[in-house]
């Protein structure tokens, strides 16, 4: 490959990485009325990107996604699971659990939500996430649409 | 610029930067991945013993040649990730004079974070890959002289 | 109503304390990178661990246990601690008999502080580095109750103690003494005091006099029975023998051989459903009577019984009944029944020497089982007649018996048989306290093999080789002759009881 071809190869990774979540996250916060459906649909490709899994994964379960992702972690690197494990070592949290809370600390974060540790906590799944989004935006009153 | 008007060394600067430029450990993995495709295949039955780098964990297969005063070189591996490291110093010292390899010092692993994700004994194969191009180049040198 | 020890579960709370960072800093105590060190991260990482801790200690309960409503609290790194912390700690604190925590660092002294305050057992989640020992010394110093596993495994053990610790504390006895009605005349080994047991144990203790009781063992005559004359008693009615009647029937075509008449063990029958009948009366769970006391009153000779079937069949169903008014040996059963799920078997326990190549039989001992056992080292010897179909399992089907009558020339006394030498191999352990209530004696033993199953009288015999005969003989001189046995090894988790009832256990 000439430099310049890896030029632009480094430009469009770095773009991919940084941008994909973002974007779903901007879509979403464009769309302060959006149906539940529509937020889920782009809840489940940041939840994706920011996992690095592909567009189609269709698990729905956020500690399996995580293990997927952590599967490919180890692949790339059989050092990757140490610096998860080091992000809470006095609580023991395993690899997976951190990659969750890791997604929905930025979850809340990029979509701007009101912090609710106690309802956050206990969604399960991309789609218990796109409810709770749904909710939080509504301020925690009135029902899923 | 035409890669091959540059110095080794100064070539070598490209890729180190293209790699700390991406800082992420994903990315830079996913870059090796890319600037790999390129790289020949070494079918199977030119996989002999005689072609093996000793103390690589993953096989790695190195193919030399002398033509024309420039050294030849190939290579191959049975991992991905060595298969896009190696496709750094085929890029670097295919087509180079014996004289421009033998006073090479390869920084392209030490100065990036391939150091740090790889194990010290991939890190010593890796290095006994350059070094066994240098050991040919000087040995064409001898013949010549 | 009668509660059995064995369906008493002791309720286990799980507890959660996290801890969360007000603000984003890094320091000798923080590990994580990026997000994780951001306010609000850690909020929703300890829900997350506890719910996953809740999940764990589900997994690794062992039975009988009634898991609570956990509970989650957590501090901030400002150290400031309201009290609304320990008001939900201590939510639920009357109906929870454990706790299990998990908490870490910077929360130590919330954990210390709590259990000061509850007063009750806890343990710290045996993963949770760092904390196990730091609470354990902590506690242990100011004699607090805490306990410390290296593994879940190992605390599932300490939990089936504890158990049998509340086991004990909620049994009552029904007691039918004839004179004496703290030793009887064949079991002065038994407690120095039951006040202390009752002290020590928590275990109750309800009399019927004896003769009252076999009163009671007829349906009620006119003008009462002659020991309460006048009064209204619980006397078994014609309606309740009628019922047994099928029960007889069931037993005589079930038995693999018989040798009693269905009249005579209609009469054990008896006796065993009016002894039922008053430990549901009475609210207890346990019973024992004396057996040459009530012998020697004629009246057993008069009625056409014996109390063995009592014994058997009560034990069949989770009921402890001991032989000879042996209150010792009837609370070791409460604890390996309590414990394994398997009916319990007592009998007078005998050491077989082995000596210059020759066996040493005792008085009584039978001969002819033991020239079939090549190695006779190590042996014991356990006699009476109150054997169960239940010894692998009270809700398992019966194992296959005989029936056999005990009196030999009248022939009463419906007795079952049982031969050990179909569970050859088999492991068991005995139990039984000391009478200062100073000591525990668990022993290990596995069966040999048996022998007498078509003798009548106080017959048939289980023999069981031990690790070291010197050692269980040594033990058991500290403690008496009735040594009760359940199937299955125990020895664990009734080591563990020894010693959370601050006795010396005496494990051989």
């Amino acid at each position: 490959m000439e430099i310049g071809e890896r030029r632009k190869l480094v430009a469009r990774l770095l773009a991919a990485s940084k941008k994909e979540p973002l974007a779903e996250a901007e879509v979403i916060n464009s769309e302060p009325d959006a149906s539940f459906i529509f937020v889920e649909e782009h809840l489940r490709q940041y939840v994706l990107a920011k996992y690095m899994l592909p567009p189609d994964c269709k698990k729905d379960n956020i500690l399996a996604l995580a293990r997927l992702s952590l599967e490919i972690t180890l692949q790339l690197d059989e050092n990757a699971l140490r610096e998860l494990d080091q992000a809470t070592p006095c609580n023991h949290a395993k690899s997976e659990t951190t990659k969750k809370v890791l997604l929905l600390y930025a979850v809340q974060r990029d979509l701007h939500l009101p912090e609710n540790p106690a309802q956050l906590s206990k969604v399960k799944t991309v789609t218990e996430l796109a409810q709770y989004v749904c909710e939080a935006r509504r301020g925690f009153t009135g029902k899923n649409s | 610029m035409d890669e091959k008007e540059l110095s080794i060394a100064e070539y070598e600067q490209t890729f180190i930067d293209d790699l700390n430029e991406l800082e992420d450990w994903f990315l830079q993995y996913e870059y090796l991945l890319q600037i790999s495709a390129d790289l020949p295949r070494i079918p199977s039955e030119r996989r002999k013993e005689e072609n093996r780098v000793q103390g690589c964990q993953s096989g790695v297969w190195l193919e030399m040649a002398y033509t024309d005063g420039r050294i030849r070189v190939t290579a191959d591996s049975e991992a991905l990730i060595i298969r896009g490291i190696l496709s750094i110093a085929v890029d670097l010292l295919d087509g180079r004079t014996p004289e421009e390899i033998v006073s090479y010092s390869p920084r392209y692993i030490s100065e990036t974070n391939i150091k740090k994700q790889i194990s010290t004994d991939r890190f010593n194969g890796l290095s006994s890959v350059v070094d066994t191009v240098k050991q040919f180049a000087a040995g064409a040198i001898r013949r010549e002289d | 109503m009668i509660k059995r020890g064995l369906d008493i579960e002791l309720n286990v709370r799980p507890v959660y304390i996290g801890l969360y960072h007000e603000e984003y800093y890094e320091g000798p105590c923080r590990f994580g990178s990026g997000d994780a060190l951001q306010p609000g991260f850690d909020q929703i990482m300890n829900r997350q661990l506890s719910e996953q801790f809740a999940e764990t200690v589900k997994n690794a309960m062992p039975e009988k246990v009634k898991l609570l409503e956990p509970i989650f609290v957590e501090r901030p790194d400002s150290w400031i601690t309201g009290e609304n912390l320990y008001e939900t700690l201590l939510e639920g604190s009357a109906e929870t008999d454990f706790y299990i925590v998990n908490s870490g660092i910077g929360r130590s002294g919330i954990t210390l502080e709590f259990a000061q305050r509850v007063r009750k057992p806890l343990a710290i989640a045996p993963d949770r580095c760092c904390e196990v020992p730091i609470i354990n010394a902590a506690l242990r110093a100011r004699g607090l109750e805490v306990y410390a596993a290296r593994t879940w495994k190992e605390l599932k053990k300490t939990i089936t103690a504890l158990r049998l610790r509340k086991v004990l504390n909620s049994t009552q006895l029904l007691l039918a003494p004839r004179m004496d009605s703290h030793a009887s005349m064949s079991a002065p080994d038994t407690f120095l005091s039951l006040d202390q047991v009752t002290d020590k144990l928590g275990v109750r203790f309800r009399y019927i006099n004896i003769h009252e009781l076999l009163d009671q063992m007829q349906p009620l005559p006119e003008g009462g029975n002659y020991t309460t004359p006048g009064r209204k008693t619980n006397n078994i009615t014609a309606e309740e023998i009628a019922a047994l009647e099928p029960i007889a029937d069931r037993m005589l075509a079930e038995a693999q051989e018989v040798h009693v008449e269905k009249k005579f063990l209609m009469k054990s029958l008896t006796a065993c459903a009016t002894v039922k009948k008053l430990l549901d009366v009475y609210d207890c769970s346990g019973f024992t009577m004396p057996c040459p006391d009530t012998c020697s009153t004629r009246r057993l000779n008069e009625m056409q019984f014996t109390p063995c079937m009592i014994h058997s069949l009560l034990n069949e169903q989770g009921i402890p009944s001991a032989c000879e008014y042996d209150i010792n040996a009837l609370l070791a059963m409460v604890v390996l029944e309590a414990v394994s799920g398997n009916a319990a078997y007592m009998g007078n326990t005998d050491v077989v020497p082995y000596e210059d190549g020759e066996l040493v039989l005792m008085d009584g001992m039978r001969a002819m089982v033991f020239p079939d056992i090549e190695d006779k080292t190590n042996l014991y010897h356990t006699w009476h007649s109150v054997h169960s179909r239940k010894l692998h399992g009270i809700d398992r089907e019966n194992s296959p018996f005989g029936l056999q009558h005990f009196a030999r020339d009248q022939k009463f006394g419906a007795v079952i048989r049982y031969d050990y030498n179909r569970d050859a191999g088999q492991v068991l352990t005995a139990c039984r306290f000391s009478p200062d209530l100073k000591k525990l004696f668990v022993g290990r033993g596995e069966v040999v093999g048996g022998g007498d199953f078509d003798k009548e009288n106080c017959n048939n015999y289980l023999i069981y080789r031990v690790a070291d005969q010197k050692k269980y003989f040594d033990a058991q001189m500290q403690v008496g002759t009735h040594l009760p046995v359940v199937y299955g090894d125990f020895t664990e988790e009734l080591s563990i009881l020894g010693e959370c009832l601050g006795m010396e256990v005496l494990r051989v």
